[in-house]
């Protein structure tokens, strides 16, 4: 299972929260086995985990998707961020004010390094929407960053 | 190529996917447009911050790794041993079948009977009693005569294929009628029963190791009768 430690990542900045990431992981690796029929050959079997994977998180309803909001600032920080810091509290923050689908395709296409290409296909959106999207959600992390910084100054 | 274009075609020049003949125009704009370039810089180094913030390292996922593994390996052991089930189940349903519903059996003992006996369609028959007694070995039938009531003598015999099994086939007669025995190895446990198909009278019963059908197309008092002295024989 060597996408578990990267869908862990993903997994803990989608819930905020590290045991319901963990049992989001779990999920997604055995729904990955259950269904490897499903999986089609010539296609990223990576991508194909997240698919799962955001499929298994919303999926779960909201009860999932709320939790960000409840867990302390610090615990968000050390769960989104591998390095506490005020440039990393700056941009959590900043990212988790972002609309949800516009801080998936962020994730997926910046954090997780996918193509435009793979992130239409993990999302099942054409891949014009996926690239409207990034445009937007990049030009709404700046603004917020830009606005934060000028608070802090 | 102007500046919407470029805010447009922007994410896929960072994910690397931006095509050939794009790539060219594209620079050269950015070479001629310091806006743009502006934009493309600062929205560069706002994805390596991202970047630096969010992927510096992996969580280790080791003890997740191992619990799916336990789940997966549970999950195996269960498949294969629901597969057992069901293949036992399948076994039981078609030995099952064949017990309960012999209707094959009956039919192709009566057809047997009416072309070979009835109506003497040619067949290699054997009437020599060594050979007979040499066939009914085979079967573990002992004494093929006295597997007919009084009155009966043993007329010819042959090897045949009924409901898919090889069978010994035995015809008596008394003169005046004749009757087919079939018989087959086979174990189990089961009274005589009578039968019928068409015109034919058929008599079935199992013992210990072996299976019989009698048909004859005369009464159906005298097909049982036959069919329990045979039966107390084998």
């Amino acid at each position: 299972m060597p996408e578990a430690p990267r869908l862990s990542r993903f997994a803990r900045r989608l819930t905020g929260e590290m045991h319901a990431a963990d049992d989001l992981v779990q999920e997604t690796l055995l729904r990955a086995w259950r269904n490897f029929r499903q999986f089609k050959q010539g296609t990223s079997a990576r991508a194909w985990c997240y698919r799962i994977m955001l499929n298994a998180f919303y999926g779960q309803g909201r009860k999932v998707r709320a939790m960000p909001a409840t867990v302390p600032l610090e615990d968000r920080v050390l769960i989104g961020a591998t390095s506490p810091g005020i440039e990393n509290v700056e941009i959590s923050q900043a990212l988790d004010a972002l609309p949800p689908e516009h801080r998936t395709v962020l994730l997926l296409g910046i954090v997780e390094g996918f193509t435009c290409r793979e992130v239409a296909e993990i999302l099942s959106v054409p891949i014009g929407t996926v690239m409207s999207r990034l445009s937007r959600a990049r030009q709404s992390l700046r603004e917020r960053l830009t606005r934060s910084e000028k608070v802090i100054r | 190529m102007n500046c919407k274009d470029i805010g447009e075609l922007a994410p896929l020049y960072f994910s690397g996917e931006l095509e050939e003949d794009r790539k060219v125009p594209f620079h050269t704009h950015l070479a001629e447009c310091r806006s743009c370039a502006q934009q493309m810089e600062q929205q560069a180094a706002m994805d390596a911050r991202l970047r630096k913030a969010l992927c510096a390292g992996l969580p280790d996922a080791g003890t997740l790794e191992r619990s799916v593994s336990r789940q997966i390996a549970r999950e195996r052991a269960g498949q294969w041993m629901l597969a057992g089930v069901a293949a036992a189940l399948l076994i039981a349903a078609a030995l099952g079948y064949r017990a309960l519903r012999p209707e094959k059996l009956y039919r192709d003992a009566a057809l047997d009977h009416l072309q070979e006996v009835v109506e003497h369609q040619p067949r290699h028959w054997r009437s020599d009693r060594g050979e007979i007694e040499a066939l009914a070995a085979r079967y573990d039938v002992a004494d093929v005569a006295a597997l007919a009531p009084a009155g009966y003598r043993l007329e010819h015999a042959k090897m045949c294929g009924i409901d898919g099994q090889p069978a010994l086939h035995l015809v008596y007669t008394n003169g005046a009628q004749e009757v087919s025995v079939f018989v087959r190895q086979g174990g189990g446990s089961e009274p005589v029963r009578a039968h019928s198909v068409g015109s034919e009278h058929l008599a079935r019963f199992r013992t210990a190791r072996h299976e019989a059908v009698v048909v004859t197309a005369g009464s159906s008092g005298e097909c049982l009768q036959f069919a329990r002295v045979a039966a107390a024989v084998l």
